[in-house]
């Protein structure tokens, strides 16, 4: 479902050219919660870039799906991810000036769905995720685990293959660690989500499938 | 000392990598002071130019005079000229014939100056040198002229060449007796002259036993003013004794107007270049609002930070008013020709060769270049110094950082608009309608603070529409312009003013269009006219005899004919028009609107007694009214008439007498007629008539025949053509609030990276990103339109009633030009769009990965 083969990832920093990742190599099943754990810098973000098709490996070969995404230009990725990825960043980006059914129904906005259509979508959603009652408030009115919801329910929207989460709790109190993290993982029991799941929290770490460590650019699993 | 070096290790370590970073938004804010001052150097330098230019050439046909003598428009009586030359404390007296006349050329007439001397009594022109002159030729032939070698150059002819001037006595071929080298004699630097003797300019010019002007040699150990009182005394109240500096200096009020009206436009450019500057500063503030954190919690004072903004505006001022100096000395090159144009109306003037910076209007420019700036920079820079250090270190976004206080702006704006109303409504001072200007002023600034609450208005008014018909770019554009209200409200502003400026000049235009169509319709409803001498508008119209129209007078095609008349006169220093018409025919056809009076009593009065019509323009400047008596120098001493009635008259700008052709002769002593305005039958065709006419009286007596359409043409076209300056000035204006809007969308860009690194995240296509910044562009456009117009409408209320009534004293009525709003509207809100362009391409090169690690 996720496969990557041999992946080499740098970056110039400074005019020097910087390893980050090192022959990594991963496969992810269909339905598998995969925690993925490291220090700082250790390569975890990028990690998960190149799995989101947000970047692109100077060497290896990522396969989500059966694509290539490689071998994909600007254009194909983006609409790649539109479909197949779904996203939780660890500071929410809820675009401030949108409700918070917009900012769920925005993935669908994109693609060019009718702003009606979305709207009854996004419901559904954020339902899904119990916040019925929070559906016209902006996220300066929401906590941080409302927030998180959000995003959660906006990353579910185009039923993706995979769900990205970078450390989504390292901004929120235990209570709403919790609830987040429930939340995940009941989605990925019962819905069969595939889940990259990456955190410093030790807690955490034990609810997945899976855990791989990141050290240095290079993973152990 | 201590506190200087801290200071500019600050702008070394703040403002210079800022500037760095941000190249393209600091040059578009240089460019925009630079454009700015470069429009007001452009006015004031081709005005100033164009002046001296005239100045110049009033000099060089003015030889050694201290004083000029004139008289009413058909000259002194010759017979004065000996009481002139035996004036106390007069040296020498030299007598002129002065006439503009039309030079025929290739099928093309051009205005010269035809200068008559007395060569037995004169002797400035070299016997030697370079300068080929046969004097004897010159004196003794009458159709012999000198011109001068740049005359030969500005027109490619050559000495053998014929000159063909329009004369009283047909349009003849002259010949060249002599040539003026350059710097030979002060007549070889007016390139419009031709020297002819003085008794063959009476003769050609209709000028006979009468002289235009007297040049005057005060003798040693006289003063002027002395003898300009002893020639006054001599010569009698018909006679203008002026020194020849006085001379120099006049323009007449209409094109003083016109100057006033250009600066004030020009300074309302650099007042959109202004705020442009308040953007730059202020984005430059909430985009370094860290770093300005840092600097306080490292113990860097309020006073420092607050100089530090100031110095960074004062560097954008500097460098953009240096620039905007030679850039207006090269726009002056272009804009000089509508000076010299409307220059050249009244008075005939060298070509402009070179641009004169005079040291006064430099420094003007670079004061308020920078003075702008200083302003615009100096707020920004007062909330810089408010911002506290937690608060900005511990900030994670740029967005949300300043909360305009949109209510409390909005009170200001209505206050100040009511404020403008107020101003609109107090009387000029010495003519000049400063309270008028101050409202226009106030309206822009009023509105400006308007604009933060009329925008969220508007926005969410559309946002449904947006949502059901344009898909979610717009939308988010939408929220996007909401989140950043005060830069966007400023850029708004700058576009509204430039829009406001257009329709409300435009509104001028076709009140003017409107007002003098119909006024023309109604009073010159004749169908030809019929002049002697120069074309329309090509040089002065000759009086003629009234016999001169004998052989077609009993046409059949004929109705009748009016004998019309006009001369100007003097009346409490300023010029003054009279106008006279033949009563039958001015009654029957006639149709005056009348501001006081009736036509039937009026009428009545005017053809039993010395009773007239004066213009209301007149009548507001001395506050006449209907019954009053009015005191005219006539040639038969001074005579007091008694106002009829005040009527619309938009035939001068100095005023307009008017009374029947009678009693005008019987007073000025006239029996001449200016323009026969001939009558048609019902059904007649003016073009036929015209026609016919050309060939049946045209030849003999060099009459120009012409259809009353085509000179309601001309008179249309000469206001248009006025008004060319004023369009180049908007288009100036527009550039730079365009500018405002990349700097804005730009400043927008930078600050929303992260949640352009979002959504790009989440599936938005380049293509959908860059959408979203052409909609912002597109909805400023709209904002600023919707804006725009009302302001443009309140401007030109303002212009059309109460600055053009006080300047000119002409009373319009109001006509907007709704298909011009339209296509200037349409096109803003296009040209906005586009000017999103370049912005939304710089979306292209942000990368997700790092947009996401922004923070």
């Amino acid at each position: 479902m996720l496969e990557l083969k041999n992946v080499y990832k740098s970056y110039m920093r400074g005019g020097k050219k910087e390893s980050i990742l090192h022959d990594c190599s991963l496969t992810v099943e269909k339905g598998e919660f995969l925690v993925i754990m490291g220090p700082s810098g250790s390569g975890k973000s990028t990690l998960l870039n190149l799995a989101g098709a947000i970047d692109q490996a100077d060497s290896g070969e990522i396969v989500i799906d059966n694509n290539d995404i490689n071998a994909m230009n600007d254009h194909q990725l983006t609409l790649f991810r539109r479909k197949h990825i779904g996203i939780i960043f660890q500071f929410f980006n809820l675009l401030p000036s949108l409700t918070a059914l917009e900012n769920i129904a925005l993935p669908l906005l994109l693609s060019g769905m009718a702003y009606r259509d979305t709207m009854t979508k996004a419901q559904e959603y954020i339902h899904l995720v119990g916040l019925d009652q929070k559906m016209e408030n902006k996220p300066e009115e929401m906590s941080g685990g409302e927030m998180q919801r959000v995003a959660i329910a906006r990353a579910l929207i185009t039923q993706p293959s995979v769900i990205l989460a970078d450390e989504p709790t390292g901004n929120l109190d235990t209570k709403n660690t919790k609830v987040i993290v429930n939340l995940l993982t009941e989605l990925s029991r019962k819905l069969k989500y595939t889940i990259l799941f990456v955190t410093h929290n030790e807690e955490i770490s034990k609810i997945g499938d899976r855990l791989v460590y990141l050290k240095d650019g290079m993973l152990n699993q | 000392m201590k506190h200087s070096s801290n200071l500019f290790n600050l702008i070394r370590m703040v403002v210079f990598p800022y500037f760095k970073e941000h190249r393209i938004k600091v040059l578009i804010s240089v460019v925009g002071v630079a454009l700015g001052v470069a429009v007001f150097i452009a006015i004031q330098s081709a005005s100033y130019s164009a002046k001296k230019a005239m100045a110049n050439f009033i000099s060089s046909i003015s030889v050694n005079a201290d004083l000029q003598i004139t008289s009413e428009e058909d000259g002194l009586d010759e017979s004065l000229y000996p009481i002139i030359k035996k004036t106390k404390g007069v040296q020498s007296a030299v007598a002129i014939i002065s006439t503009k006349v039309p030079m025929k050329l290739e099928n093309r007439y051009y205005t010269l100056l035809v200068l008559g001397l007395d060569m037995t009594k004169t002797n400035k022109l070299p016997a030697k040198g370079k300068s080929h002159i046969n004097l004897e030729k010159f004196i003794s032939l009458p159709n012999q002229i000198i011109v001068s070698e740049g005359f030969l150059e500005k027109y490619h002819l050559n000495r053998d060449s014929r000159i063909h001037i329009v004369t009283g006595r047909g349009t003849l071929p002259f010949e060249i007796a002599g040539v003026l080298a350059k710097g030979e004699t002060p007549y070889s630097e007016a390139k419009r002259l031709i020297i002819m003797d003085f008794y063959s300019a009476q003769y050609y010019f209709g000028k006979i036993n009468r002289i235009d002007k007297v040049n005057v040699k005060i003798r040693k150990g006289f003063a002027l003013k002395e003898v300009e009182r002893n020639l006054g005394r001599s010569l009698g109240d018909l006679v203008t004794v002026k020194s020849l500096n006085d001379r120099l200096g006049e323009t007449d009020q209409i094109y003083q107007s016109f100057n006033l009206n250009l600066t004030v436009v020009s300074l309302i450019s650099l007042l959109v270049g202004m705020y442009l500057i308040f953007n730059t500063i202020n984005n430059s503030i909430l985009q370094q609002r860290k770093e300005i954190g840092i600097l306080r919690a490292l113990g860097t004072t309020k006073k420092d930070i607050l100089m530090l903004f100031s110095l960074e505006g004062l560097l954008i001022g500097i460098i953009g008013s240096i620039i905007g100096i030679f850039l207006g000395w090269f726009l002056a090159y272009f804009s000089v020709e509508t000076f010299t144009h409307n220059l050249s109306q009244h008075y005939l003037m060298n070509d402009v060769r070179h641009i004169h910076l005079s040291t006064p209007n430099l420094v003007i420019a670079f004061v308020l270049g920078i003075g702008m700036t200083l302003i615009s920079s100096f707020f920004p820079a007062l909330a810089a110094i408010r911002i506290s250090p937690v608060e900005t270190i511990r900030s994670v976004s740029y967005e949300n950082t300043r909360r305009y206080k949109v209510n409390l702006y909005s009170i200001l704006g209505v206050a100040i608009l009511v404020l403008a109303y107020i101003s609109s409504q107090i009387k000029p001072i010495h003519g000049i309608p400063i309270f008028a200007f101050l409202s226009n002023l106030l309206i822009i600034l009023g509105l400006s603070f308007l604009t933060p609450m009329i925008m969220e208005i508007l926005i969410k008014g559309i946002r449904p529409v947006l949502q059901r018909f344009f898909g979610i770019e717009t939308t988010l554009a939408s929220h996007n312009l909401l989140k950043a209200t005060g830069r966007n409200s400023i850029t708004i502003s700058a576009l509204m003013i430039s829009l406001a400026l257009i329709i409300s000049v435009f509104t001028l235009i076709e009140s003017y269009h409107h007002t003098i169509g119909q006024w023309f319709n109604r009073v010159n409803n004749a169908e030809i006219s019929i002049t002697k001498g120069s074309p329309l508008g090509k040089g002065e119209i000759l009086p003629m005899e009234e016999s001169i129209i004998e052989p077609i007078k009993n046409y059949k095609m004929i109705e009748t004919i009016d004998y019309y008349r006009f001369y100007r006169t003097t009346f409490k220093g300023h010029s003054l028009d009279i106008f006279s018409f033949k009563m039958n025919v001015a009654r029957d056809h006639m149709d005056y609107v009348f501001i006081e009076g009736d036509k039937n009593s009026a009428f009545k009065a005017m053809e039993n007694g010395d009773n007239i019509l004066i213009s209301e323009d007149l009548a507001e400047r001395h506050q006449f009214k209907k019954g009053d008596e009015i005191v005219l120098k006539t040639k038969m001493g001074e005579k007091s008439f008694t106002i009829a009635g005040i009527v619309v008259n938009f035939s001068s700008g100095h005023g307009v007498v008017s009374m029947g052709r009678e009693r005008f002769n019987k007073y000025w002593k006239s029996s001449s007629v200016d323009i026969f305005k001939v009558y048609l039958t019902k059904g007649s065709d003016p073009e036929v008539f015209r026609t016919m006419m050309s060939q049946r009286i045209d030849k003999t007596n060099n009459l120009n025949i012409t259809t009353f359409t085509k000179v309601k043409r001309y008179f249309l076209d000469a206001i248009d053509k006025t008004f060319n300056m004023f369009h180049a000035l908007e288009l100036i204006t527009v550039i730079i609030a365009i500018m405002g809007v990349v700097n804005a969308l730009l400043a927008s860009i930078l600050e929303r990276k992260r949640e352009i690194g979002i959504l790009r995240a989440i599936g938005a296509t380049k293509k959908q990103i860059g959408w979203i910044i052409l909609s912002e562009a597109g909805l400023i456009g709209f904002i600023s339109v919707v804006i725009g117009v009302v302001g443009g409408v309140l401007l030109s209320l303002v212009t059309v009633f109460v600055i053009n009534k006080q300047t000119v004293g002409w009373n319009l009525d109001y006509s907007l030009p709704i298909n011009v709003v339209l296509i200037v509207s349409i096109s803003m809100i296009i040209l906005t769009a586009l000017a999103g362009y370049f912005p939304s391409r710089q979306t292209f090169k942000i990368v997700i990965r790092e947009a996401l690690e922004y923070e």
